[in-house]
């Protein structure tokens, strides 16, 4: 009990920070779009336009930055965000010593300043890093009603399932009041970068698990599958005959 | 062969294209000798409808005489004059045992696209972009039909192409749409649109008993033939009078008993609402101008039905649900199951009920059909109907 009590202390200790940083992020965002001006004396760089600009650039992407935090003050990401900001703001604070019109001290305060927020927010970072559950592959399940009885489908399933049945676990139950099987598939999910390649690609997993579904509907209820005139080739094609013959 | 092709927005040419050839053992290769243009096919003409790819067949209301046959094909042979239905169903899924023909779970290859649109997917349907199948259409001098054996209806030698050709889905579609209405003696119909469809349903309204039956549109020669031809007793031009305002006064105050959207995404109107909704469609934030189903929830008497028969493709917003909800309206809607109706409807032509061929204003060969297309989309020359000779 005792180290579960420390551990949700721990994670307590670490929300709070994250949010904090996450309420200063949006505080300073705010005040550098609202007024450049005012801060970039501050912080002692002359507040030509090219510098107001970049004050209010830096404000919405504190903003942005702040905002990711609070709405999921436990996600690492957005706080990982702050540091790469950081890193940015202390290379312009560094490219603004060159500037003959620069208050050295001031930005000699400033940079001490962002390197003491920049190493908390590292620290938060890795802390909400380290505290993350580990990743477990994201199961779901397709479903299809093929308008046949249980048994047979279930007896013809390995005959005609294909991909399919390497895919995922198969479960069939009859649908309700008879009316047909219900087929569900378990497929295991890719990560949601792999997921969006694969749409381009026109091969992503759930599409074509899906697709591969509706074929086992059709060669059970009509035994062959249904090709249209631009089905029968991969990717994108006109709807227009090509000459090739189906399947 | 030659067909019409999609290229893009208001773009489309005569190509020459591959001969269809069978791909599955339910096919049927159609010599076509007439086919049409429709409504619905300005919404891909203007580029309204997604999932369209250049080189893309058109056409969706032919007919033909069969020139092969898959070899699971046993209900037509080669040589039969037949009506092709425009949605593809394979007349075995629960669906289409249902007969929701145009519902078929077997039919379209792309059914992933319309479920992540749509939530589930509808059936396969010919020329009408890639989340209908990518079906090649009938624009053309041949075309590949699956499911032969559920679809083709044969037709008897002493109809004309003319007279049968909309079997296949203005007509059915017009039917259809006066059916959902429940029609009993003495009830009032309101019809949005007075084109092609919406002429078909006030001729099948009055062929279902409507006593009074009114049409809506801004062209006075639409209007005219509504009167003349299909059966309307009153018709209300919206560029002229308030159509809520009409209605109200045309029906003693209780609003029509059912009321026909024969119009779809495409609407028109007047005022700041129409341009609002124009505005939002040529932004490419909304697919559709739903001004007409709208307007038709208004006007219904309470406890009425709306039937929704013209074409929508995605989310509209100013949307009257407190006015469905708290005056207990049915909506009802759905593309045409047109497999349903096109044999009972071939009887009612056959007994000389009706012949639909009266909405055809332009006759042009299938080399013609991108000016079919201008002509239509313009309304030139008092155009209501376009066929096209292969």
């Amino acid at each position: 009990m005792d180290s579960l009590r420390t551990r949700e202390e721990s994670d307590g200790q670490v929300g709070t920070i994250s949010k904090g940083l996450g309420l200063f992020s949006l505080g300073l965002g705010l005040a550098e779009m609202a007024a450049p001006r005012v801060l970039a004396k501050a912080i002692g760089i002359e507040p030509d336009v090219r510098t107001r600009l970049t004050m209010r650039l830096f404000g919405a992407r504190g903003i942005a930055s702040g905002l990711g935090i609070l709405a999921k003050p436990r996600r690492p990401i957005p706080v990982w965000s702050r540091v790469v900001g950081d890193a940015i703001d202390l290379a312009f604070l560094a490219w603004a010593f060159k500037s003959k019109r620069t208050h050295t001290e001031r930005l000699v305060g400033a940079m001490v300043a962002v390197l003491g927020v920049t190493v908390l927010d590292a620290v938060t970072g890795a802390k909400l890093q380290k505290d993350q559950p580990p990743k477990v592959p994201q199961k779901k399940v397709l479903a299809v009603t093929i308008n046949r009885p249980l048994q047979e489908v279930s007896q013809r399933w390995r005959e005609v399932a294909g991909d399919i049945a390497e895919k995922g676990n198969v479960t069939f139950s009859t649908a309700p009041g008879g009316r047909g099987t219900e087929v569900r598939v378990e497929i295991t999910m890719p990560s949601r970068i792999k997921k969006a390649v694969g749409r381009v690609l026109h091969n992503d997993v759930e599409q074509l698990a899906d697709g591969d579904l509706r074929k086992v509907k059709q060669l059970i209820e009509l035994g062959e599958i249904i090709h249209s005139d631009a089905s029968i080739h991969r990717g994108l094609h006109a709807a227009q005959p090509s000459g090739k013959k189906g399947a | 062969m030659r067909a019409n092709c999609w290229h893009g927005k208001k773009d489309v040419r005569v190509d020459r294209v591959p001969d269809p050839v069978i791909l599955n053992s339910g096919d049927a290769i159609i010599r076509v000798t007439t086919s049409a243009v429709c409504g619905s096919d300005l919404h891909l003409y203007n580029g309204f409808i997604p999932t369209m790819e250049k080189g893309d067949i058109l056409g969706h209301e032919f007919m033909g005489e069969v020139m092969e046959i898959g070899r699971g094909v046993r209900n037509v042979k080669v040589g039969d004059r037949v009506v092709i239905p425009f949605t593809i169903a394979c007349g075995q899924c629960e669906s289409c045992l249902m007969q929701l023909f145009s519902l078929c779970e077997n039919s379209n290859p792309n059914a992933f696209i319309q479920e992540t649109m749509m939530g589930h997917a509808g059936s396969g349907a010919f020329g009408y972009s890639h989340m209908t199948g990518g079906f090649a259409g009938g624009q053309a001098e041949f075309v590949r039909v699956p499911f032969a054996d559920v679809g083709a209806l044969k037709i008897p030698d002493h109809l004309t192409d003319e007279q049968v050709l909309f079997l296949g889905d203005i007509f059915s579609t017009g039917y259809m749409g006066a059916e959902l209405c429940d029609i009993r003696p003495g009830q009032v119909v309101a019809v949005w649109g007075a084109g092609p469809v919406g002429q078909l349903a006030i001729a099948s309204a009055k062929m279902l008993g409507a006593e009074r039956i009114i049409a809506i549109d801004r062209f006075p020669y639409r209007l005219r033939m509504a009167v003349e031809k299909a059966g309307a007793t009153d018709v209300i031009n919206y560029e002229e009078v308030s159509t809520l305002e009409a209605l109200k006064e045309l029906t003693g105050g209780r609003g029509p008993d059912a009321c026909i959207d024969a119009v779809g995404m495409e609407a028109h109107g007047t005022g700041l609402q129409y341009a609002y909704d124009r505005g939002k469609q040529m932004a490419k934030i909304a697919f559709d101008r739903p001004i007409a189903v709208r307007e038709a929830i208004m006007a219904c008497r309470n406890g009425g039905i709306v039937s929704v028969m013209g074409v929508y493709g995605g989310f509209i917003d100013k949307f009257p649900m407190g006015t469905v909800m708290n005056r207990g309206l049915t909506i009802k809607a759905g593309q045409c199951h047109v497999h349903k109706y096109m044999r009972p409807l071939l009887d009612k032509i056959e007994q000389g009920l009706i012949d639909p061929s009266f909405v055809i204003s332009h006759r042009m060969t299938l080399s013609e059909a991108p000016k079919a297309y201008d002509v239509f989309m313009h309304k030139e020359d008092e155009c209501m109907k376009v066929v096209l000779k292969s």
